[in-house]
């Protein structure tokens, strides 16, 4: 074969490719064009409908007639649209819609599907609309991350004991974005989940302890302080930061003092940690030893401790303008930077 | 007629008048044209080839990555208590007239843990003071970690009605270095580096963060950049996108869509990117802080930033990746003027060729994996002396004809493949945009996509490889030189970096 016709075959094939690609964009613009005025006609008039609905008080068989017709596409774009705003009773009849419409059966049945999309698919419809208690907890064993993290969103709007524990076992799922989706659950349910994550961190150890300790610590509860200073000695740093930080907020002041033990730990991380607990809890006896921290090898730590200084008030501020004649130079400019003297003073 | 052989003199050429010697002379010289023709052809199909590989990489990531964003997962992000804190580093220079509407336009963004660090660079305006009256600004503890160097700072200061918009005024020393400043005082545990004029959507970094939820060795993201040149933007934010209709923004919205929406993605599956836009980007802040932050001499430091944290993973064996997200969206302003885009083009090859150079180390050795044997020799290939390479077949050709050693056939043949190829890429490009997002909208606004995408390898095309040639130029004469770049909309004395070249 020539070079011409080399040229001219190519030619060719590319006119095909460019030819077909061509058409597919103008036949998909064409289409569009056609059905987009309709179907945006079409789900304005089923969203008033659904709104007049659901202001009226209508039964949750009335709200879903004012979906019927409808393709389930625009049925789940509708539903929706209205669920994020929704909560108590109007969350409800729009469950119940949901279902007389036959959204909640069809992504039950995708749920069950053996493609992980279409399971993602009816997990984010059945996180979204509601139900499927039977369907959902099987897939926070879901062999895909994504999926399994979508199970976790629907167990947060959906708490219970029983989920609660579930979720609690896969704190520890090797996927980072089932992780979040399982710790963001757990703290969406409040108190619910307290128990069990109570029961876990009464047995954890290391990283698990550490993920468990996450979770714990925004709600300061009481109930983790024994779990919480038995970590204090953890042998994972990680864990005994998190420790610290949770003891600081739900011990007693008995427990002041194992935190400041902590402030001599080989780990800066676990140092930090503990001066910002005892910053945190007002803990005044540890000023002198806060005020050597500020003379560690590690900025993290000599910040936590100037700050927790400064937190002690008129006591605190005293060692800090002390600490402006310290010998060590790292202690003299973090003191004069939580100070906010400018260098030289 | 039949057709012409194309590899051998035509029988009445005039070298066979001469005599054996300038024959063969001449016979040497049309043998070296012509192959040279071939090789370049090889070249085209090569490439292209490859960015078949790249687009059918983009198609396969767009469906997994829209499959798994489909309603509103996202939202779980947004009231989050878990959710990593944002810090958004937002350099400022001369800004007095446009940073009030900036900085509210961020404080708007839709992010459940999020800080700005804006940072005025030595500005020599008023943007200090306009900064204060509009968000009573307060002293705050000028307590951070010097971490990377930067020029001193003058003060740090708080926003007493916006508390999580924290201002740094410094002494004036590029972006980079208010980069650097920024990282220092930033608290968050990810960084989005912006420019000042740029427009984020303000769902935009609720997608971004994604990738960092998915992955633990995530150390980067990028998002779309799109111009926003005849869209109507009101209060910082776009409201009816639209398809520029002047020609060099219209050409240049067509590249910046081929650029991120098949480059930047498919690289997603092929080893990862090597550029984050400089204008619109999200950084794990710990590995830039290990990195040293941005560095100053460069005028690709997006790049160059990019380029070393992923050749440290490899190194130190921490993570690396960088990966690309189509779906959040920042806009920006792109040259209408020749001289303006000329000037952009020609720096942006300058910091390509400084950032290859930098690294060079990384090519072909085992232990850097697929950047040292995919992206750095792609963007040495094809990114760097791509325009060389076009130059020389051009040239080749134009002597070609003039001397009879390449006939016309065969001339015009090869230049419609080349076009043809260019153009399936576009066109396939923009088939993948009307399927998944229509950034600029539907219906006329892709019919005018399609226009510019015919449009522009007539004429742009060829004029973006005299940019970049002499930005080659310039870099091997030593030029590091930023250059003034002037703006229509957002009334700012420099352009952003953008990509190093869609």
């Amino acid at each position: 074969m020539s070079a011409l016709e080399v040229l001219r075959w190519s030619l060719l094939a590319e006119a095909v490719v460019l030819f077909v690609a061509l058409a597919l964009v103008l036949g998909h613009v064409a289409w569009h064009v056609a059905a987009d005025g309709r179907r945006s006609r079409r789900l304005d008039g089923a969203r008033e409908a659904f709104a007049e609905a659901l202001a009226d008080g209508a039964a949750a068989p009335a709200v879903a007639g004012a979906l019927r017709g409808l393709p389930v596409r625009d049925t789940v774009a509708v539903l929706a649209a209205y669920a994020p705003v929704l909560g108590g009773s109007g969350r409800g009849v729009l469950s119940r819609a949901a279902a007389d419409a036959g959204v909640t059966a069809r992504a039950e049945r995708d749920t069950r599907s053996r493609r992980w999309t279409r399971r993602l698919r009816g997990a984010q419809v059945l996180s979204t609309v509601g139900g499927g208690a039977d369907a959902m907890p099987r897939l926070l064993d879901d062999p895909r991350a994504e999926v399994r993290a979508q199970a976790a969103g629907w167990a947060a709007r959906e708490p219970g004991e029983a989920v609660s524990r579930r979720l609690v076992a896969h704190l520890d799922d090797p996927e980072l974005v089932s992780r979040f989706s399982v710790q963001d659950a757990l703290l969406r349910s409040g108190r619910t989940a307290l128990p069990a994550l109570r029961d876990a961190l009464d047995h954890a150890e290391g990283p698990s302890a550490a993920r468990l300790l996450e979770v714990c610590a925004p709600s300061g509860d009481s109930m983790f302080g024994p779990a919480a200073l038995r970590l204090l000695h953890d042998p994972h740093p990680p864990t005994r930061a998190l420790a610290a930080d949770l003891a600081g907020r739900t011990a007693g002041a008995d427990a002041m003092d194992e935190i400041a033990g902590l402030l001599d730990d080989p780990d800066p991380g676990v140092r930090a940690s503990a001066a910002s607990a005892l910053g945190r809890a007002q803990h005044w006896p540890a000023g002198p030893r806060l005020r050597v921290l500020l003379r560690d090898a590690e900025w993290d730590v000599r910040r936590a401790a100037a700050l927790a200084l400064e937190g002690f008030g008129p006591a605190g501020g005293l060692l800090l303008r002390r600490a402006l004649e310290d010998e060590n130079p790292d202690a003299r400019d973090m003191a004069r930077l939580v100070l906010g003297r400018p260098a030289g003073v | 007629m039949p057709p012409v052989p194309p590899l051998a003199l035509l029988p009445d050429h005039p070298l066979l008048a001469l005599g054996p010697l300038a024959a063969s002379a001449g016979e040497i010289g049309r043998r070296i044209l012509v192959d040279s023709q071939w090789v370049i052809l090889g070249y085209f199909l090569a490439l292209n080839g490859f960015l078949l590989v790249l687009l059918t990489m983009a198609a396969v990531e767009l469906r997994r990555q829209r499959a798994a964003e489909v309603l509103a997962s996202r939202w779980r992000v947004l009231g989050s208590d878990v959710a990593p804190r944002v810090s958004i580093l937002a350099p400022a220079y001369n800004e007095a007239a446009t940073v009030v509407e900036s900085v509210r336009s961020l404080l708007t963004l839709r992010y459940p843990d999020l800080e700005i660090v804006l940072v005025n660079d030595g500005s020599k305006d008023d943007t200090m003071g306009v900064l204060r009256r509009a968000f009573s600004l307060e002293p705050q503890h000028p307590i951070h970690r010097h971490a990377v160097e930067h020029q001193p700072i003058v003060g740090v200061e708080r926003s007493s009605i916006a508390p999580n918009l924290v201002v740094v005024d410094k002494e004036n020393g590029g972006k980079a270095d208010a980069l650097n400043a920024a990282l220092n005082v930033a608290s968050g545990e990810l960084v989005c580096a912006i420019d000042a004029d740029t427009l984020i959507e303000p769902e935009a970094l609720l997608r971004m963060v994604q990738p960092f939820l998915m992955r633990s060795d995530i150390v980067a993201a990028g998002g779309t950049i799109r111009a926003v040149n005849g869209s109507s933007v009101d209060h910082g934010r776009v409201v009816t996108p639209r398809t520029p209709r002047g020609f060099l923004a219209g050409v240049q919205s067509v590249e910046y869509l081929r650029a991120y929406l098949t480059g930047r993605l498919g690289w997603n599956r092929m080893g990862g990117n090597l550029i984050i836009s400089g204008a619109f980007g999200l950084f794990r802040r710990s590995s830039v802080l290990a990195a040293q932050g941005y560095e100053h001499a460069t005028v690709g430091e997006d790049m160059e930033l990019v380029a070393r944290l992923r050749r440290r993973a490899y190194e130190d064996g921490g993570p690396g990746r960088v990966e690309f997200v189509p779906d959040p969206v920042a806009w920006t302003e792109v040259p209408e003027s020749l001289k303006v885009l000329g000037r952009q083009r020609d720096r942006w090859h300058r910091g390509l060729a400084d950032v290859l150079w930098r690294y060079r180390g990384v090519a072909l050795r085992p232990r850097y994996g697929s950047l040292g044997f995919v992206a750095y020799p792609y963007f040495v290939l094809v990114e760097l002396l791509g325009p060389v390479v076009e130059a020389i077949g051009l040239i080749g050709l134009v002597i070609g004809l003039a001397t009879d050693t390449v006939n016309w056939p065969f001339a015009a043949l090869f230049l419609l493949v080349a076009y043809g190829l260019g153009l399936i890429m576009t066109v396939l490009t923009i088939a993948l945009e009307e399927w998944t997002y229509r950034g600029y909208g539907r219906g006329r606004e892709t019919l005018v996509l399609l226009g510019w995408a015919l449009i522009e390898p007539l004429g742009y095309r060829q004029l973006t490889v005299v940019w970049r040639l002499k930005g080659l130029w310039k870099y091997a004469r030593g030029n590091t030189e930023w250059g003034v770049m002037t703006r229509k909309g957002f009334a700012t004395e420099e352009e952003p970096p953008g990509p190093a070249g869609p």
